[in-house]
């Protein structure tokens, strides 16, 4: 077992192989050894890390994300698969954008990389096939070209 | 707190998550802000994303695997400019292998078929063309000797290592030690079919590893004692990775034109099969569960077939594209299509690269729902006995727009929920929507048609009320249509004379073999005067008016060929005769463009390595040296021809023959015997590129790329005129054969060379020009590599 504090100081009690889906909780445990110190997540809030745990526990017993793609079967079908395929999955990430983007920073920072990657998918599904007026919109940006630059960059656009 | 939002992500992470857009996503991302703007255009990664959508490209290997993205990016971008101005890297003679009547050419392989006395393929010789990464002493040339059995033609697929021979099945099969695995299936009985495919490895020539069957069986036999040479028929046979399609074009002594689809690495012991009695002109896949079909009476058929790896299937008739309507009396002759590579399918790359003849690995494919089509008319009218003329046309169809139409092509109004999907247009201009791998919901509204499917292997029975007015046909046009002198003869490949029987292993599209000079085409198809099945049910069909005139672009055909090795991808090539186009081709072919002043010659040079007698602006002057020394023979090789019908002489040379672009032609003697001038193949090279993305770039009205000189020679001479967006329509002149004119505006992007090529035909794959010309029975090929 592994005790993990979130930044509100919330403690987690976790299986260790559950933990050590997070490469940095994995290092930290494999520098200080065998211990009871609990470990600090000063980046992840409990409201955040809930979810990540909720994914890691689901997703404990998934075969480990192959960086080296040699052995792999098709991995360039995996490469294009830009989309979520497990139901689950898709249900997990149907948050709101702020607890989705927070997701992708706890898994930024814990280093977990299937959660960061299938968060990625997430966002670029909101993404696909909208219009750059569209995306502003989801994302509650604001336009920060003027009308001259934005009719030059749509001219690089198309001819560049 | 600033609410989270995607501007305030890691870099990193924002980079990741764009790798899981397309190029219509990444160009609308960059234009929400110039925070994202900068990431998208300083990352390799996501600028070849947007590259290879541009040039309608889709990866074939990993990102972890290969190069980086900055020198995948580099690559890309050199090789499109590379074909934008034709700008080859390196340039290689070759002399090719003994002639023979039936050769293939894909994936940078050239297979060509060598006959024995009894004009049967006895051989085929395969041979690696060069690349600019590969040394040309490096060239590999195998030749396979293929026994005993009858082969009609042949086709090959380099990235799984598979040459598929089609073949005349035996009338009584033996017992031979060779042959193991087919006297295995057959024993000693006759066979009942009449065609087999012979499933093999290109390096070994053994049973290909991956085929549990390494013979298919296909399309049987009407009666026992059918005797198998009274029925040979022009086919087509295409792979598209695990899928194997053999197109028996004609019905001919009882049988049906047929068409048979197998998975030949799962599943042989089924397939998707169908026969028509009026005979099929051509077939393509369009994905793995749909095929085209060009038919007689002039159109497109789309049919979906089921998952061959559970069950034999019939195709189900999807919907039909009506050509333009002939006038009274005419009909088609036949009708070609070809595009290159294979729709429907890439390669993907895995790395046990032993399955592969390819040495250097290709990064990217052309993406496999887009393909330029190649549709070749041959029109003509049998009872007009002053005018036996056959009136030959090409028009150009990207396949997406019949694989997915949209759907105010369909009077039936569909429910809003099956409506496919409207993509915004960047910048307001016209990209294609990315592709989809599967028919849109449009189609899949219509139920079977009115085909006749023959689940295999039963047997079909020609279900046609009209095969008597059919056969009274054959008869007029086989005695009375003398069409070849009257257009230019077909640029011949082979020497192989008609055969004596008028049935000759005539395999017209995927072999390129064409009828020599003025032969009768007396070995033409038994065809029906009218479409022999009438469009019962109107719905399905949508008329020429519909999608025609903005899918297509028309020409008047000038030079016939059947295109089969001059497209790829988007593209098409073609050589121009001058003597018929004049100094200004464009402008006295078609409506110029805006920039038509610049099309003008640009003071023809004198061509770098075939200057062997051609004088300046005289292109129909033309003297010859005669061979003399290996490096003359090879500037004589590119500088003489016989008017393509060459003589059997005895060909048994088979040396390699090296020229480079520096070798400078004013060395070789010039000889003064003077060439009739209508005899004469010299020729411009024309590219049209239909990429609808190129035409926003060609916009531009100073190209720096071109006007820096870097689509110049050496010698500081433009190779190549300007290119030419060409958007407007066309109307194709078309001299009372269809009913109207012909109006067509298919977008497409030409140029043209400013020097001339001695050259028979001209070919291209992905990396590679091939001028081919024959000379005394000999066959040269010049290879131009433009990209590694």
């Amino acid at each position: 077992m592994v005790i993990l504090i979130t930044s509100d100081n919330v403690k987690y009690v976790v299986e260790k192989d559950v933990a050590e889906l997070s490469v940095l909780v994995k290092n930290m445990l494999e520098d200080i050894g065998p211990s009871d110190e609990p470990i600090p997540l000063h980046n992840v809030t409990s409201t955040v890390f809930n979810k990540v745990l909720e994914y890691c526990i689901y997703h404990r017993n998934d075969p480990p994300p192959s960086d080296d793609d040699e052995g792999c079967a098709s991995p360039l079908h995996k490469y294009l698969a830009s989309h979520i395929c497990s139901e689950w999955d898709q249900r997990f990430f149907d948050v709101d954008q702020a607890l989705l983007f927070d997701i992708i920073l706890a898994a930024n920072y814990l280093d977990i990389k299937t959660l960061l990657d299938d968060a990625c998918k997430a966002v670029a599904h909101l993404i696909q096939g909208k219009s750059t007026e569209e995306i502003r919109g989801i994302f509650n940006i604001v336009n920060d070209f003027t009308p001259e630059e934005e009719a030059r960059v749509k001219k690089e656009n198309v001819s560049s | 707190m600033i609410p989270m939002t995607l501007q305030y992500l890691p870099i990193e992470v924002i980079c990741q998550i764009f790798t899981y857009l397309d190029m219509l996503d990444l160009l609308a991302c960059s234009m929400v802000t110039k925070h994202l703007r900068k990431i998208i255009l300083e990352s390799s990664q996501l600028q070849y994303i947007i590259e290879l959508g541009k040039h309608r490209m889709v990866p074939t290997v990993p990102p972890t695997v290969g190069p980086s993205f900055h020198t995948r990016l580099k690559l890309l971008r050199e090789r499109e400019r590379a074909w934008k101005y034709l700008d080859w890297k390196k340039k290689d003679t070759l002399k090719l292998p003994p002639t023979g009547s039936v050769y293939e050419f894909v994936g940078g392989l050239y297979g060509n078929g060598r006959e024995d006395d009894g004009r049967i393929t006895a051989a085929i010789t395969f041979l690696e063309l060069p690349s600019t990464n590969s040394p040309s002493q490096d060239q590999e040339m195998w030749t396979h000797s293929m026994g005993d059995i009858t082969i009609v033609d042949f086709t090959m697929d380099p990235s799984q290592d598979l040459l598929v021979l089609v073949a005349l099945a035996p009338a009584e099969y033996v017992l031979h030690p060779i042959n193991v695995f087919r006297a295995d299936r057959h024993q000693f009985y006759s066979s009942r079919y009449i065609y087999e495919l012979h499933l093999r490895s290109i390096k070994t020539n053994l049973p290909h590893p991956k085929a549990p069957m390494p013979v298919l069986s296909c399309l049987r036999k009407p009666t026992l004692n059918h005797q198998a040479s009274d029925t040979i028929a022009a086919v087509r046979v295409q792979v598209a990775g695990d899928l194997l399609a053999l197109l028996i074009k004609e019905a001919v002594e009882g049988t049906t034109a047929h068409l048979e689809i197998w998975n030949w690495v799962t599943s042989p012991q089924f397939s998707s099969a169908m026969g028509r009695a009026d005979g099929i002109d051509d077939f393509t896949f369009l994905n793995d569960h749909s095929f085209l079909l060009v038919l007689p009476p002039g159109q497109f058929e789309v049919y979906s077939f089921s998952d061959l790896t559970k069950s034999s299937n019939a195709p189900v008739l999807r919907v039909t594209y009506a050509f333009p309507p002939l006038s009274d009396g005419y009909l088609y002759w036949y009708i070609t299509m070809s595009s290159n590579p294979v729709p429907g399918y890439v390669p993907y790359s895995s790395n046990d690269d032993e399955s592969s003849t390819r040495k250097s690995q290709q990064l990217y494919y052309p993406e496999p729902n887009e393909r330029i089509h190649a549709c070749c008319l041959y029109v003509y009218n049998p009872s007009n006995d002053d005018n036996f003329n056959v009136q030959t046309f090409v028009f150009f169809v990207n396949l997406q727009s019949l694989i997915n139409p949209p759907e105010e092509w369909f009077a039936k109004p569909q429910s809003p929920h099956q409506k496919p999907a409207q993509r915004r247009q960047p910048g307001d201009r016209s990209y294609p929507a990315a592709g989809h791998s599967s028919i849109p919901s449009p189609m899949n509204a219509f139920s079977p048609g009115r085909l006749v499917s023959t689940p295999h292997p039963s047997a079909s029975a020609p279900t046609s009320s009209n095969t008597e007015q059919g056969s009274s046909l054959t008869g007029a046009s086989s005695s009375k249509v003398q069409p070849l002198h009257l257009y230019p003869p077909f640029p011949t490949f082979d020497s192989r004379p008609s055969s004596p029987n008028g049935h000759g292993l005539s395999s017209s599209n995927s072999t390129l073999t064409q009828p020599n000079g003025v032969s009768k085409p007396s070995n033409r198809r038994r065809r029906a005067t009218r479409p022999v099945t009438t469009l019962s049910d109107k719905a399905y069909t949508v008329p020429w008016e519909v999608w025609g005139p903005q899918s297509t672009r028309w020409f008047e055909e000038t030079v016939s060929t059947d295109w089969q090795h001059a497209v790829y991808g988007l593209r098409a090539v073609e050589s121009l005769d001058p003597s018929r186009h004049g100094n200004l081709p464009i402008a006295v072919e078609e409506s110029a463009g805006p920039d038509s002043a610049h099309l003008a010659l640009e003071s023809p040079s004198p061509p770098e390595y075939i200057s062997v007698g051609v004088q300046t602006g005289s292109p129909t002057n033309i003297t010859t040296t005669p061979p003399a020394s290996p490096t003359t023979m090879t500037s004589d090789s590119l500088s003489d021809t016989t008017n393509g019908v060459a003589s059997s002489s005895p060909a048994s040379g088979s040396s390699l023959v090296q020229v480079s672009a520096s070798q400078s032609a004013a060395n070789v003697p010039q000889n003064g015997s003077q060439e009739d001038a209508d005899r004469s193949k010299l020729r411009f090279l024309r590219l049209r590129d239909f990429n609808p993305y190129l035409f926003d770039c060609a916009a531009d009205p100073v190209d720096k790329a071109h006007s820096k000189g870097k689509g110049r020679a050496a010698n500081n001479t433009p190779r190549w005129r300007r290119p030419r967006l060409v958007t407007e329509p066309s109307t194709t002149p078309v001299k009372g054969v269809f009913k109207k004119d012909i109006v067509s505006s298919l977008p497409y992007m030409e140029i043209i060379s400013a020097e001339e090529f001695n050259v028979t035909d001209v070919m291209m794959d992905d990396c590679r020009l091939l001028l081919l010309k024959v000379r005394l029975g000999f066959k040269f090929l010049l290879s131009f590599d433009l990209c590694n």
